[in-house]
């Protein structure tokens, strides 16, 4: 009962999506309005409750895109057991470069368990992504399901790893 | 040789030292089990939570940059890579700034790179800071340009409703307007015709266009037969609305009449138990709408379409805009005709009254025998030369008919007496025109009469009488007359005298043109004399 599993994890999206505020909310359990951009890479660890014992996750935030031809170096993506794929409820563009990010981390890893997060749900007046777009994007690079989520609130944060873990633990079994 | 080696060895060892504290580099040796084997003297424990001198510790448990990461370290120990690099890591200090430290993976032989690997870990934090702020600039720069965007997206979104709102708007006048002008050509259509049927037809015909509807019939109820008989129908194709004789209750368009409203089948395959009209036209969808005026009802409005068709409440209004016209239209064109039959009548019993009054006053005369109808006559023709309409004619009539009306007041004495009159009884026969302006003058209807009656004894040079008028202060009709009344006695035979051949008439009133006639009126008459000689001639030609 007392198996520890260790397992790389990366989030992935255009910048400004709220990779760096998912993380801190689910890590640290706070939010900051404040906007301040992640360059490299930062390692945060969490560990997680299985049926089976525990997840060490270690969670990889990278650097946004800075357009369409730096996306992120592919050998930072060796031995990651998933990716949570990011997007802004608020801006279109975000959405084509998370279907990017999911293309080409299918193709340096066709194992990799992904899981697609809308964020900023809170602004939901100024959505402009919908439902649709979203199951569209997700039944082409995975299962057809997402997130809506708001690392402001706290909305569906801690769903969005625990849907990782599970993927990555039936994956593993 | 020894000693310079030995310089040089410490050469390179100070070298080296600069180089570490100048790019604050640290080192450690990993052996082939990835394992940590050695740290530089120099390297800072705050770069990571693992105590770096446990023995055995493996170097993803020192950084966990490196877990996953073994398959890339082994491709360097077996020499089929020669670096690998993890840029920028990031390290949060206990004050909250950040760290950049850079990772460099190098075989430590490269000769024989499975001996193990040496990492290379270099503070670039003054160069990371550089690059942060330019990048987090940048993309504050983009999240304003996006919101500009948005913001841009979100007025033209709004102006483009308001465009299509406008647009909505301008077409809902448009229709109003044309609408309007529809009613507009109904109203014209009834004021402008005594005809019921064209007023009747114009409003079918625009509303068929306007309501676009298949046909549209106007139905008459006939208060004697009881029935609705159609007045005009537009669109049909089949003769039955045509010839349809409906009973008030009976049919769909007897319902409407008796029930008094606006009876609605969009699609009349839902309503089996409707007795429908104009099932030979093919209707799947019919409207009849009672017309009712003053109350009563006067017709009913029957609209069919061969398809189904549900209208909405805009329709609907028109629809009962332009029943309402039909009711208008039956009515006052209705009251227009009854008003024009009772005139007609009335006008009739004048005429009639008229011409008995001209004939008990030829009896009384004893004027020679169709003297007052000859006279009329011709005075007729030419009043009808001079240009008279109708109107003035049919009083020339009257008072041609009636020009000796004022010979009533004349006593038997005077008036029938075979001998030449004295003095006094020329002034008493001379009051006979005054006599006919008291008479004739308090009957409206006969007022406009009295030109002939009143002045057909003046004389163009001022010494006729009642009132010595002269030239064209006698009216048109009197001058006319005086010709026609002197050539017509003069042709008579009387008991004093016979009567003038025609071209000793002729000679006479010629010679009196400018003097007792106006010459106007004399050179018409005469040339209206040859016109109808000349008739006469190829009449009997023929
Ligand atoms: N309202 C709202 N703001 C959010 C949410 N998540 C993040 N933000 C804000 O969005 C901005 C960007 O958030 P980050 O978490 O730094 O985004 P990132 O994806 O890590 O950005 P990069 O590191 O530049 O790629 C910050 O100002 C956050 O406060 C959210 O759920 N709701
Ligand atoms: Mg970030």
């Amino acid at each position: 009962m007392n198996t520890i599993v260790q397992k790389k994890i990366c989030l992935l999206g255009d910048f400004g999506v709220g990779k760096t505020s998912l993380i801190r909310r689910f890590v640290e359990g706070r939010f900051n309005e404040k906007y301040l951009t992640t360059i490299g890479v930062n390692i945060s660890r969490k560990t997680i409750e299985r049926s089976y014992g525990l997840m060490s996750m270690l969670i990889w935030d990278l650097a946004g895109s800075t357009g369409f031809d730096s996306f992120t170096n592919p050998s930072y993506m060796q031995g990651t057991a998933g990716a949570v794929i990011v997007c802004d409820i608020t801006r279109r563009d975000t959405l084509i470069i998370m279907a990017e990010y999911a293309r080409q981390a299918r193709i340096i890893n066709p194992k990799i368990h992904l899981v697609f997060v809308c964020n900023k749900t809170d602004l939901l007046d100024r959505r402009v992504i919908s439902a649709e777009d979203l199951s569209d994007l997700s039944s082409t690079f995975g299962d057809g399901s997402y997130f809506l989520s708001s690392a402001k609130t706290g909305e569906r944060v801690e769903d969005v790893f625990s849907s990782l873990a599970g993927k990555i633990d039936a994956g593993d079994r | 040789m020894p000693h310079k080696k030995q310089k040089l060895a410490q050469f390179e060892a100070r070298v080296v030292q600069l180089i570490n504290e100048w790019h604050r580099l640290a080192y450690t040796y990993v052996d082939a089990d990835l394992r940590i084997a050695q740290i530089s003297p120099n390297f800072p424990s705050e770069l990571t939570d693992a105590d770096l001198t446990r023995p055995g510790i493996s170097l993803g448990e020192a950084f966990g940059e490196f877990v996953g990461m073994e398959d890339v370290l082994h491709d360097i120990l077996r020499g089929e890579r020669s670096l690998f690099q993890i840029e920028r890591v990031n390290r949060i200090q206990a004050d909250g700034s950040i760290r950049y430290l850079s990772f460099r993976v190098v075989p430590l032989d490269v000769q024989k790179p499975s001996a193990g690997l040496l990492v290379i870990v270099e503070d670039v934090t003054s160069s990371g800071l550089i690059e942060h702020s330019l990048v987090q600039n940048r993309n504050e720069l983009r999240f304003v340009q996006d919101a500009l965007a948005h913001a841009n997206a979100d007025l033209d979104k709004r102006v483009e409703q308001r465009t299509a709102e406008l647009a909505e708007a301008k077409q809902q006048i448009e229709k109003q307007l044309v609408r309007m002008q529809a009613l507009r050509l109904n109203d014209l259509a009834i004021l402008g015709t005594t005809d019921l049927r064209v007023a009747l037809k114009t409003i079918a015909d625009q509303t068929r266009k306007h309501l676009r509807m298949d046909v549209v019939s106007v139905l008459l109820f006939n208060p004697y037969s009881l029935r609705f008989e159609n007045a005009v129908v537009a669109g049909a194709q089949t003769s039955e609305i045509q010839s349809a004789w409906i009973r008030m209750g009976e049919t769909v368009i007897g319902r409407a009449a008796f029930e008094r409203q606006t009876l609605i089948f969009p699609d009349v395959s839902q309503e089996p138990q409707l007795e429908l009209v104009g099932k030979s036209e093919g209707f799947l969808s019919c409207f009849a709408l009672p017309l009712i005026a003053k109350g009563k009802i006067v017709g009913v409005m029957y609209l069919g379409h061969r398809s189904i068709f549900q209208p909405n409440q805009d329709w609907l209004d028109f629809l009962e805009s332009l029943a309402g016209q039909a009711a208008m239209a039956i009515e006052s064109i209705k009251a227009f005709e009854d008003l024009q039959r009772s005139n007609f009548e009335l006008a009739l019993a004048y005429s009639r009254t008229i011409e008995g009054w001209s004939r008990a006053l030829d009896l009384r005369d004893m004027q020679t025998k169709d003297h007052t109808s000859r006279v009329t006559e011709l005075t007729l023709k030419l009043a009808h030369l001079v240009g008279m309409n109708e109107i003035e004619i049919m009083h020339v009539k009257h008072g041609a008919l009636l020009h000796d009306i004022g010979k009533m007041g004349i006593p038997d004495a005077i008036l029938l007496k075979d001998d030449y009159l004295s003095d006094e009884e020329w002034e008493i026969m001379r009051r006979h025109p005054a006599y006919a302006y008291e008479m004739l003058s308090p009957v409206e209807y006969l007022r406009p009469a009295l030109d002939i009656p009143y002045c057909h004894h003046e004389k163009w040079d001022g010494t006729g009488y009642p009132r010595g008028l002269a030239g064209e202060q006698i009216p048109l009709a009197a001058r006319l007359f005086a010709v026609v009344d002197v050539w017509d006695a003069l042709r008579s035979n009387r008991p004093y005298r016979k009567g003038w051949n025609e071209d000793q008439v002729r000679e006479y009133i010629r010679s009196q043109s400018g003097t007792h006639f106006d010459p106007y009126a004399v050179d018409l008459f005469l040339r209206l004399l040859d016109e109808m000689d000349k008739e006469q001639m190829d009449q009997r030609a023929v």
